[in-house]
């Protein structure tokens, strides 16, 4: 498989304040540098007060569909194959679909028909919804013992979003935040620049935007439209215009303010009063990315990172003829930032291997080795440091632009309930507001609707 | 003369009379061709336009407005679908869940259409009622339920779930459908004159009634296996391994986050690919099915 | 006859007293309808009484409630009046259209099996396949037959074939009538095959005998035809109307519903809530309903099919 001088066990941060916490440890750890099978258990500190032995057996992992279908398995082989080499634990991974994650999701936690290992979404509705028997376990112990080295190099809004209740229930792994999507030659043509604000959308839309339906200026979303994202640019827009989604508590909906009005009639403006944004949005099986690959729009945002990967698949010929820019702001700059739990259940057979499989997961050379190849960023400031985020444009723009990115799913069970998507009121909202109905109303409604399912979860 | 000119005028009229009669049937022929030749090209369009977009270069894929015929064809997606997903691995899966429900279905499906249409016992038209019946409840209403009941069976993420699943869905009708078959397939008389010659009554059904029922088997058999092969929603219940998934949740695989299929080229290749085999076998077992299938579905 | 005791069969091969041959035969089959029908049907009647929270397990008796809020919910009757429309339409065009390939289908011409076996590949294509490869069909930006109309001057702009929800009357807009013709593309088909099977058993005599006595193409198919095939598609209308009503696959896979539920039928609808909105308890309570509303038409359907048997004796 691996040759044992490239096989990475430790980040060096982590290595360092393992180093600090015994020699012993620092001496296994650099043994296990040279040993391969002998050594599985020199990440864990022999000082620990709860040491985890010696894992072994098997490990149910599961995971969602990430870059291409070829590199994610390629990835992660390669990467099960160099912690079988080191540890003799044998992972076992499961792609869950993004197009059934949800119901999957649903109905595997409320059958207890969990893997040992996960990298879910929505935290919070995991931990109620295993019923304090199999969802996701209290990491706290193994934090504070070291097991994943050095939590300090994890961006703050990753670890805000790791914990529950003040505790670690997950470790965070990919991070997603978005920016504008825009194609430079369109934007050379009409002499406009990327716009810094929400007015300047506007503005700059129009002069992109072609008066026989060829073209248009602008589109929200990012990707598959009305089957899927439009709840983002919700939470986006009450972000940029400062509204909270939920009073601090997180037991109220917050978002019945004129600025939040403000902000969804701005998005809806751009099909219906300025016309800059396709009138189609709705219509199923329009998608923001395939017709921003087509020619047919000049900007899309909030855009995902891995836009690259569908570019070079369906468009090669747009290769050099896009960039990314920063999100324009409103009242403040801010970026929609989710970063991936990778969670231990409860009911796992084999806690030692799949809080060691965690371990091994999230460690930085791991994190590297996959981020790189999925073409996501990351939730470690460590992998951000790899050469690869830096190699263009586009990763420079994510890497800026997650310095504005803010917690956008709301710690609280009832948010799976919330954002569903489909059908769920945040989904259902944003289309009824793309739509045209007054922005008003739908706030009334709405904010309704989110307390009766809030007050539901107490 | 004039006996001769109505002779004549007589046999001319039937000479013009043949010819308008072989003209208009070949009208009638060309109209014929025509009418057909429609149907068969709406029913393939879409075929033609996956194909077509399978070997179409990247470049041309989103070209505005479409290309009908690209300007080179790569076959490039071919080769390279096979480990872009496991599609070898998922059509493997789905053959195994197709012809495992294919062969369990019919295991019980057989013997009771059998059963029904030759034994007047108790509780044949009850049984019957509720097969009829049976084959009306819609998939969504017992979807939920079901699938607790393969979970607490221990059943959920195998293959053999899913046949499990499949197989007893398929019986109701493909005992309908056999049940017809037996009753006309063959003179009865064939049966007593093996019961006559000593068979066991188990001998005349297996050595009697089933070769001679061989393609109403056959045809009932390929519903099932269309049936397992491409079904979706329950699958996507059931199985959530990736190494056990079957074609239509694979060719989910191209989909990601956010709802886009970005490898449309590949994502065409693979459905062909997924389509091919139930083409194939329907258009051999064709004949067959017309028979089956009115007799099962709808006679009852 | 009833399930009541039988009588004795002409072939004369099943003696009435108690045998338990036929029994052992059948005693697979009931188990799996035990299993795959009764079972979970209780159990979804179970289900619709009970409000099922998903997250917390828990189940709370609340008698009718959830059929109550159904039948309150504006969307609950929209979908309701889109399933008859997508029902009723369906069947109407796919029948005739069905009929219509049999009778082509039907002449003897060469390469008929060939045609035949052509025409069937819709019904077979996997519905994933089917719901995709129309979606991109039928998307405002690359759909061929917009662009094809649009080639020759017939359209200014492309065919909001999924979007345009504002064009049509009541239930059946736009949208629906897209879904409904891929719907009518996938299925006519199957109907092909059975009228097919229904003209190959009619007679070749009864065509001489009319041929004979003059008759015309339309009317053999007026006098001879239509009269032999009409028990056969009343009974395959009214079975495939009951299918139609239960469909799931396209609208799920290819428009989810949307947009604005225009496309949403019950299927989906119940999908949609106990599995996306973890309403479980609502989403079998309008299953039930979905099952009460199609029971005339089923037990009609039984009943023809029953006498049938009947007439052609066990």
């Amino acid at each position: 498989m691996t040759s044992p001088s490239d096989r990475p066990s430790l980040t060096r941060r982590g290595f360092l304040t393992r180093l600090g916490a015994g020699v012993a440890t620092g001496a296994l750890a650099v043994s296990s540098q040279g040993a391969a099978r002998s050594a599985p258990a020199v990440i864990r500190s022999v000082g620990l007060s709860k040491p985890l032995g010696q894992p072994s057996g098997e490990v149910r992992f599961w995971t969602q569909n990430y870059g291409s279908p070829e590199v994610q398995k390629k990835a992660l082989d390669d990467l099960v194959a160099k912690y079988r080499a080191e540890s003799g634990v044998e992972v076992r991974y499961e792609i869950v679909n993004w197009s059934d994650a949800s119901n999957r999701w649903n109905l595997s936690m409320q059958a207890g028909d969990v893997p040992d290992v996960a990298d879910c979404f929505w935290l919070s509705s995991r931990i109620v919804a295993g019923r304090g028997e199999w969802g996701p376990i209290n990491l706290d112990d193994y934090v504070a013992e070291g097991v994943f080295g050095d939590v300090g190099r994890f961006y703050p809004l990753a670890v805000e979003e790791s914990k529950y209740q003040g505790s670690w229930y997950a470790l965070p792994w990919r991070f997603d935040t978005r920016i504008i999507n825009y194609r430079t030659d369109y934007f050379a043509e009409a002499g406009v620049e990327p716009p810094a604000t929400t007015d300047q959308v506007v503005d700059v839309a129009k002069a992109l935007t072609k008066s026989d339906g060829s073209r248009y200026g602008v589109a929200l979303s990012s990707g598959g439209g009305s089957l899927t994202t439009y709840h983002h640019i919700w939470m986006w827009l009450l972000q940029i215009w400062d509204v909270p989604m939920l009073t601090p508590d997180y037991k109220q909906a917050a978002f019945n303010t004129p600025a939040a009005a403000e902000a969804f009639q701005w998005a809806a403006d751009l099909t219906l009063k300025h016309k800059v944004t396709p009138p189609n949005i709705l219509t199923p099986g329009f998608d923001t990315q395939t017709e921003f690959m087509a020619g047919r729009l000049a900007m899309t945002f909030p855009m995902t990172a891995s836009f690259p990967i569908a570019q070079r698949e369906t468009a090669p010929q747009l290769e050099g003829q896009y960039a990314g820019a920063l999100l324009p702001k409103a009242m403040v700059q801010a970026a929609p930032g989710f970063s991936a739990p990778v969670v231990v259940f409860g009911n796992s057979k084999n806690r030692e291997a799949a809080v060691d499989w965690l371990r091994y997961y999230t460690a930085t050379e791991s994190q590297i080795a996959l981020c790189t190849a999925y073409e996501l960023a990351n939730s470690s400031r460590e992998v951000m440091a790899d050469p690869f985020y830096r190699s263009s444009q586009w990763w420079q723009t994510i890497g800026e632009q997650s310095e504005f990115a803010k917690m956008t799913d709301m710690p609280t069970p009832a948010w799976s309930e919330l954002s569903a998507f489909p059908g769920g009121p945040i989904y259902n909202m944003m289309n009824e507001v793309l739509a045209g109905q007054p922005v008003d109303e739908l706030i009334i409604k709405y904010e309704a609707q989110f307390n009766d399912i809030l007050t539901r979860y107490g | 003369m004039t006996t001769m000119a109505d002779n004549l005028d007589r046999a001319d009229r039937a000479a013009v009379t043949a010819v308008r009669w072989r003209h208009s049937t070949w009208l009638t022929r060309l109209a014929l061709y025509g009418a057909i030749g429609a149907v068969v090209a709406v029913a393939l369009f879409p075929f033609y336009w996956i194909v077509i977009t399978s070997i179409k270069p990247a470049d041309q894929l989103l070209a505005i407005p479409p290309t009908w015929w690209p300007s080179q064809l790569t076959f490039e997606n071919y080769s390279r679908v096979w480990s872009f997903v496991p599609i070898g691995r998922y059509m493997l899966n789905s053959l195994a869940v197709a012809v495992g429900t294919t062969a369990i279905g019919l295991a019980i499906a057989t013997p009771a259409g059998y059963a029904l249409s030759r034994f007047n016992f108790r509780g044949n038209l009850a049984l019957l009622t509720v097969l009829l019946f049976s084959q009306l409840i819609p998939g969504i209403v017992t979807l939920v339920p079901f699938y607790f009941l393969t979970r607490d069976l221990g059943l959920h993420n195998t293959r053999t779930g899913l046949v499990f699943a499949y197989a007893v869905w398929s019986v109701p009708f493909a005992t309908l459908m056999l049940r017809s078959y037996f009753k006309t397939a063959y003179p009865r008389e064939i049966e007593e004159s093996g019961l006559i010659d000593g068979c066991t009554r188990w001998g005349v059904f297996w050595r009697i009634a089933l070769p001679l029922s061989a393609p109403g088997i056959a045809a009932t058999g390929a519903f099932s296996f269309l049936l397992a092969w491409n079904e979706y929603m329950w699958a996507a219940v059931i199985i959530t391994r990736g190494d056990l998934k079957t074609l239509p949740l694979g060719l989910r695989d191209f989909t990601g986050q956010f709802g886009v299929n970005p490898y449309l080229g590949l994502w065409m290749t693979a459905a062909v690919l997924a389509t091919v085999p139930v083409i194939v076998i329907f258009s051999v077992l064709q004949r067959y099915m017309v028979s089956g299938l009115t007799s099962g579905s709808v006679k009852g | 006859m009833t399930s009541s005791p039988a009588t004795v069969s002409d072939s004369g091969d099943t003696p009435r007293r108690r045998d338990l041959f036929p029994y052992l035969l059948v005693l697979p089959l009931i188990l799996a309808v035990l299993l795959v029908n009764v079972y979970p049907v209780l159990a979804a009647l179970q289900l619709s009484l009970v409000d099922y929270n998903l997250m917390l397990g828990e189940q709370t008796f609340v008698g009718l409630e959830n059929y109550a809020a159904a039948l309150q919910d504006s969307v609950f009757w929209q979908v309701f009046a889109n399933t008859l429309v997508w029902t009723v339409g369906s069947i109407a065009i796919a029948s005739p259209l069905g009929l219509a390939a049999a009778l082509l289908l039907h002449q003897p011409i060469r390469g008929r099996g060939l045609f035949r076996a052509l025409v069937l590949v819709p019904w077979v294509t996997p519905p994933v396949v089917v719901a995709f490869m129309w979606t991109f069909l039928v998307s405002d930006t690359f759909s061929p037959i917009s662009a094809v109309l649009q080639g020759m001057g017939l359209i200014t702009r492309p065919i909001p074939f999924l979007g345009g929800i504002e064009i049509g009357v009541g239930p059946l807009t736009l949208p629906m009538m897209t879904v409904m013709a891929i719907n009518i593309w996938g299925g006519f088909p199957f109907l092909m095959v059975v009228f097919l099977a229904g003209l190959q058993s009619i007679p070749d005599d009864l065509y001489e005998a009319a041929r004979i006595d003059g008759a015309g193409a339309w009317e053999r198919f007026r006098n001879v035809t239509l009269p032999l095939l009409w028990p056969l598609v009343e009974i395959t209308i009214l079975l495939d109307a009951i299918w139609q009503f239960g469909r799931f696959n396209l609208n799920y896979l290819m428009t989810g519903g949307g947009p604005f539920n225009a496309t949403n039928i019950l299927a989906v609808y119940i999908f949609q809530n106990a599995f996306q909105l973890f309403r479980f308890g609502y989403g079998a309570a309008v299953g039930v309903m979905m099952f009460g509303v199609m029971l005339p038409a089923a037990i009609i359907y039984v009943v023809a099919a029953r006498r049938r048997i009947l007439a052609e004796g066990i």
